[in-house]
C-alpha cells in the first residue's frame, strides 16, 4: 500500500476517493444540487456531507404567458447524510494540475 | 456498513429526516438497522402547514368565550388569553375551522350574540399530540440532518479510506 496506490485511479469510486474533505458538487433526483465538504461516503454513494448548499430548481408555468418561470431555491445545511439513490452525478473540485 | 455503524453511534441524538415526498420529521433517533431503516421517538412534522393531515388530533369541549366581530379575533378564554385568531369567517350555528397562535387546531360554534361587538363562540380545541413515534423505511429517506456536533470528521474520513480498501 504505497502512495502510488492511495492517488491513483483504476475504479470510478477512486475518483470520489481522492476528493474526501474537499468541496464537492452533487447532482440529485427531482432538480436538486449539492455543494459540499465530503466527509464520507460508500459504495452505494451514500455520502456526509459538510457545510452544503442546496439548490433545488422548479419550473412553473405562467397562466398566462404560457412562459416558464424558472426558480432556484437556496438553503445551507450544516451536516447531511445523503441517501446514494438519489445521486445522479459526483464532480469533484476543479483541479489546475 | 459504514453508515450504519456511524448511525448506532447517533442513536439518542436528535435529527431531522427528510423523505423523497419533501416530508421532513424531526425526531430523537431510536435506533436503526443495515438497510438504513430508521425508527424515531418524539416526532414532529417540520412544516406542519404544508401537511396537516400528518398532525393526530383528537378534539374535546373547551370552554364558550366571547370573542369581537371582527375578521381577525382576540379570544379572551382561560387557555386562550389574548390568542390571535386568523380569517375567522362564520354564520350562525356553524363550524369554523380556526388556529390559535399556538399549536393548538380549535373548531368554534357560534352559539349566540353579545352586542355588536362581541359573539359568544363555544370553542372544542384539537390538541396537536406531539408524543409520536415512527419508523421510516430506509428506501424513502433522501436526507438526514445531523447535528453539527455529531459528526467527529476525522473518524469519518478514517472508516471511508477502509471502507473503500475493501475493509
Amino acid at each position: 500500500m504505497g502512495s502510488e496506490e492511495e492517488s491513483t485511479v483504476k475504479e470510478p469510486l477512486d475518483l470520489i476517493r481522492l476528493s474526501l474533505d474537499e468541496r464537492i458538487y452533487v447532482k440529485l433526483r427531482s432538480d436538486r444540487e449539492l455543494r459540499g465538504k465530503l466527509h464520507a461516503y460508500d459504495q452505494h454513494l451514500n455520502m456526509i456531507l459538510g457545510d452544503v448548499e442546496e439548490i433545488v430548481t422548479t419550473v412553473e408555468i405562467d397562466d398566462e404567458t404560457y412562459e416558464e418561470i424558472v426558480r432556484a431555491t437556496r438553503r445551507t445545511i450544516p451536516f447531511l447524510f445523503v441517501r446514494g439513490d438519489g445521486v445522479i452525478l459526483v464532480s469533484p473540485p476543479l483541479r489546475t494540475t | 456498513m459504514l453508515f450504519f455503524s456511524y448511525f448506532k453511534d447517533m442513536v439518542g441524538r436528535e435529527v431531522t429526516v427528510e423523505l423523497k415526498n419533501d416530508l421532513a420529521i424531526r425526531g430523537t433517533l431510536h435506533s436503526v438497522d443495515q438497510y438504513l431503516n430508521i425508527k424515531l421517538e418524539n416526532t414532529s412534522v417540520v412544516d406542519e402547514d404544508k401537511y396537516p393531515h400528518m398532525v393526530i388530533a383528537f378534539p374535546f369541549l373547551l370552554h364558550t368565550v366571547f370573542a369581537p366581530t371582527a375578521s381577525i379575533l382576540e379570544v379572551g378564554g382561560p387557555s386562550h388569553q389574548g390568542s390571535k385568531v386568523e380569517r375567522a369567517t362564520m354564520t350562525w350555528g356553524g363550524r369554523i375551522r380556526w388556529e390559535v397562535s399556538g399549536r393548538a387546531n380549535s373548531e368554534l360554534k357560534l352559539c349566540g350574540k353579545v352586542g355588536l361587538q362581541y359573539v359568544a363562540l363555544s370553542v372544542s380545541t384539537l390538541f396537536s399530540r406531539s408524543v409520536r413515534n415512527c419508523f421510516i423505511r430506509g428506501s424513502v429517506v433522501r436526507y438526514v440532518q445531523l447535528p453539527p456536533d455529531g459528526v467527529d470528521i476525522e473518524l469519518l474520513h478514517d472508516a471511508t479510506r477502509r471502507e473503500a480498501r475493501g475493509g
